[in-house]
């Protein structure tokens, strides 16, 4: 009896020791893969040893990566360890799987290389007519074009605020007032530094306020619509643009993307009507321009979450040709853009897969756009990449439109609207700004 | 090196078992484990394995003198030439930083503050070899004359980077001869094995979360501070244990037996009880080389309390250079205090369960002092947390996320409570019955744990272990 006892005791322990020795064996001699589909990576390769390597710990720190990253089976492993974290969240199966780490939505903003937006964009004639402005102020919330069901079940994603909810990701919003009144503070100051100029805040609710059950979108901490007002009734001598209502009634349309968290060009198209209103021109109409389509696209919530819905059924950007020539350039160093590079206003041969990058190829330091419209009106954009998708159809009105974009260079305002002889400054931005400390200091920083 | 890492467990510990039981000199297997041990530490700290060397040769040299010339008066200087230097490495590796820091504000100047990186178990290897000392000193245990065996005991490196902080005379006996039998290796696979299920199936992922929801806290419903401490106490628990269960399994394979570091210390009845329970090896530690020696509790009130003062400064420095982790130590300070003079009787009067409530929500608020470093997060905090910033009481995302973890929450919470311990004399009766019945568990229990876990690890390359801070 003993003996047997004996005998399976020494199996309790071999069988681990005989896996690792194994296993452990094996794994310097199985091939090396270059790279992972599922992750859309390169995988670390073997590093070379030497003395000064090991003491300095990259040799160490980089066999770590490269031999867990060349782990045998380790395709299977790792849908094993989703299966786990499936059981521990209640997430359906193959949902969720490796979840990363969102860097806030934002980051620091993203541009083509400068290699893939040589030459300004093309065509179609323009038509132009300046017309008359009326003013809005409203008082009650205007209706959601689409009703979201309240019992919707969703999914929420551990690491970053993002909910899952059919085939859309949305980032979770709270209203921070502090930073909110920091905010409006900053574009005050800013205005009184510019007396001549005529300037406008237009501030862009972002999906969740529509898409989302009310829990999500309503009351003081989360209602965008109570947020945006709040910044508005905080600013002294800015003309506020009311984006939302015009949103909020064509939310039936393709607005925003369900993978990232910008809103599409359609999107950018009803708060640029909402713009038009306040500063006195005729809007383009949206079924005049040339249109196409980009895809697939699967945008930063997808690539923070891994969503195996949404990658079933990845976004389109749907894009517009303004109706006048455009020339643009930009420059990261130099906000005389002395020197400079060549950017289209929409790129329609994009080959980077992150396709919102279509809009003026992303977010450069200055950028300026001169077009061939019938008038002398010129503005200024001073934004994040929300703005990307609705300064092309500023093109449409405007004889020049600069673009700055304060995280990627410093500008001094006030003496840029004086030395280019700019009319009209608009502060677009999306509502999660105001708690990005990134841009809010880089835009504090321009007065 | 971490055990919970791919690199350890498929390379470096099959190896190092081969040539340990494939040599039979019990010589040539203390070799074999400084070796082994020696590039384990270097893994993660190339360059800092001569400052565990220095300290090894110091303490081995300083002792020898003392036994040599017991009873004489310069044993004095060797004991304090290795106090001396030992915490004048710890404070120069470990506190200079801080203390330069602290002056400058202070005195609003600007001396230039060290960039030392912390070498990887510092505080627990400097203890060693300096409690070796002192006891070599007080004459309750023989210097090693060995200099290879004594770098075993130091360098060892089940316990090397994390604890137990295992004191010479645990395991003097141990050094020069070790039997293993087959049970005991049976039982270490399956304690290091558990160990490795805490690390990586609860402690990662609990720290995971506890991030996300502690994160941005000024914008943080109450709840979700509430619950992020809560997955916090579970990462840090899951995190430490783990590893000390690691470091016992590996000690047994290798025939040592170390002291326990934890003894579930989520079900305490009191802040008393909890530290009878939390890193038992640091608190006997203090105990018995700082409290005790200044003169404990056989001293009058006012200066009994100025020496657990003194011991509680002291653990929370240890636990980190910067002054939240003071604060942390003195909040115990005042816990302790006030139930050893004050609320004796009532706590012995009051029911089980209300003592439970009690202590853990002091826990709780103690992992809120010790998560942030930064006070002005703390201090935020702790006013979302109170409701003094008006922020709302749940946050829809944070609802969905606790509920979408359910299963999660309720899988680490009966961890903390004595089920393993259940199940063990379950087993024990069926073992009774069938001699095969424990060996047929264990099996079992390993090769799941091992799948689990290794998938996991290959699953995620979030895998700090938090203890290398300290």
């Amino acid at each position: 009896m003993k003996n047997i006892q004996k005998i399976f005791s020494v199996i309790s322990f071999s069988v681990i020791i005989a896996i690792f020795a194994v296993v452990g064996f094996y794994s310097f001699f199985d091939k090396d893969e270059k790279s992972s589909e599922m992750e859309n990576r390169n995988l670390a390769q073997r590093p070379s040893f030497s003395l000064s390597a090991y003491f300095s710990g990259d040799f160490t720190s980089d066999f770590e990566e490269y031999y867990n990253d060349q782990f045998p089976a380790r395709n299977m492993l790792v849908k094993i360890s989703n299966k786990i974290e499936a059981f521990y969240s209640f997430l359906t199966l193959g949902d969720g799987e490796t979840i990363i780490k969102n860097n806030g939505g934002v980051g620091d903003g993203e541009a083509l290389s400068h290699e893939e937006e040589t030459s300004a964009t093309q065509v179609p004639d323009s038509t132009e007519n300046d017309s008359t402005t009326q003013g809005s102020t409203e008082t009650t919330q205007p209706q959601n074009a689409v009703t979201v069901p309240d019992d919707a079940q969703e999914t929420v994603y551990k690491s970053n605020y993002v909910v899952l909810l059919g085939n859309r990701l949305m980032e979770q919003y709270t209203n921070v007032y502090s930073k909110m009144d920091v905010y409006a503070e900053t574009l005050n100051r800013l205005r009184a530094e510019m007396p001549d100029a005529k300037v406008y805040s237009l501030m862009a609710p972002t999906s969740i306020e529509f898409y989302a059950p009310k829990k999500y979108n309503t009351g003081k901490s989360h209602s965008q619509y109570m947020g945006i007002n709040y910044i508005y009734g905080e600013l002294n001598g800015i003309i506020t643009v009311d984006a939302y209502s015009q949103l909020a009634t064509h939310t039936n349309e393709y607005l925003y993307f369900r993978s990232d968290h910008h809103w599409t060009a359609r999107g950018a198209y009803y708060a640029y009507l909402a713009f038009a209103q306040q500063a006195g021109f005729t809007p383009v109409d949206i079924n005049s321009l040339e249109t196409g389509k980009l895809s697939p696209f699967l945008g930063t919530l997808y690539r923070a979450t891994q969503s195996s819905v949404v990658e079933k059924d990845p976004d389109y950007v749907e894009y517009f040709i303004p109706s006048t020539q455009t020339e643009a350039i930009a420059s990261d160093t130099d906000p005389t853009l002395a020197s400079h590079y060549k950017v289209k206003v929409v790129n329609t041969e994009i080959t980077s897969s992150n396709k919102y990058l279509a809009f003026l190829g992303g977010d450069h330091g200055v950028t300026k756009i001169t077009t061939d419209a019938p008038n002398e009106r010129s503005i200024v954009v001073i934004k994040e990449s929300y703005a990307n998708a609705f300064v092309p159809w500023l093109c449409n009105n405007y004889k020049t439109v600069y673009v700055i974009d304060p995280r990627q260079m410093d500008v001094k305002l006030a003496s840029f609207v004086k030395s280019n002889n700019i009319d009209e400054v608009l502060f677009l931005n999306y509502m999660f700004i105001p708690t990005n400390s990134k841009y809010m200091t880089a835009l504090g920083n321009m007065g | 090196m971490v055990f919970s890492s791919l690199v350890f467990l498929f390379i470096f510990f099959p190896l190092t078992l081969f040539f340990y039981f494939v040599v039979k000199n019990d010589k040539l297997k203390n070799i074999v484990l400084v070796i082994a041990s020696l590039i384990f530490y270097s893994w993660g700290e190339p360059v800092w394995v001569c400052l565990l060397i220095f300290s090894s040769v110091l303490d081995y040299t300083v002792s020898l003198g003392i036994e040599k010339y017991r009873g004489q008066k310069i044993t004095k200087l060797f004991i304090a030439l290795s106090v001396v230097i030992n915490l004048g490495l710890l404070m120069a590796f470990k506190y200079s930083g801080f203390f330069i820091s602290t002056i400058n504000s202070v005195f609003n100047i600007a001396l230039r503050v060290p960039a030392f990186s912390l070498p990887i178990g510092i505080s627990f290897y400097t203890f060693q070899t300096m409690s070796y000392s002192l006891d070599v000193y007080k004459g309750e245990v023989k210097a090693q004359k060995s200099f290879i065996d004594f770098l075993m005991f130091v360098s060892l490196f089940p316990q090397l980077i994390a604890g137990p902080i295992v004191r010479y005379s645990d395991i003097d006996t141990q050094i020069a001869h070790r039997t293993i039998t087959v049970e005991k290796f049976a039982d270490g696979m399956t304690r290091f094995m558990a160990g490795l299920g805490k690390k990586v199936l609860i402690a990662n992922y609990a720290g995971s979360l506890a991030s996300s929801l502690l994160e941005n806290v000024e914008s943080a419903a109450v709840l979700s501070v509430w619950v992020g401490v809560l997955l916090y106490a579970f990462q840090i628990y899951f995190d430490f244990s783990g590893y000390s269960d690691m470091a016992i399994g590996l000690g047994h394979m290798f025939g040592f037996d170390y002291p326990e570091n934890f003894i579930y210390p989520y079900i305490s009845t009191s802040i008393t009880d909890f530290w009878r329970r939390w890193h038992i090896t640091l608190s006997t530690f203090f105990r018995d080389y700082v409290y005790i020696p200044l003169g404990g509790n056989r001293v009058k009130l006012p200066r009994q309390i100025f020496n657990l003062f003194i011991v509680w400064t002291l653990t929370g420095l240890w636990h980190g250079a910067s002054w939240n982790f003071v604060i942390w130590g003195l909040y115990y300070f005042v816990f302790l205090c006030l139930e050893k003079f004050v609320l004796k009787n009532i706590l012995d009067k009051t029911p089980k369960v209300i003592r439970w409530i009690y202590s853990m929500f002091v826990v709780l608020i103690g992992w809120m002092i010790f998560y942030f470093e930064d006070f002005s997060a703390m201090k935020t905090a702790f006013s979302v947390a109170f409701g003094a910033s008006g922020n709302a009481l749940s946050d829809p995302v944070m609802s969905a996320m606790i509920v979408n973890n359910i299963p999660f929450i309720i899988i680490a919470a009966i961890a903390c409570v004595p089920v393993a311990k259940l199940v063990k004399s379950g087993i024990d009766k069926l073992q009774k019955r069938s001699p095969v019945a424990r060996p047929i568990f264990n099996t079992v229990f390993n090769v799941v744990m091992l799948v689990l876990c290794v998938a996991s690890l290959a699953g995620s390359t979030y895998n700090p272990f938090l203890y290398f801070r300290f």
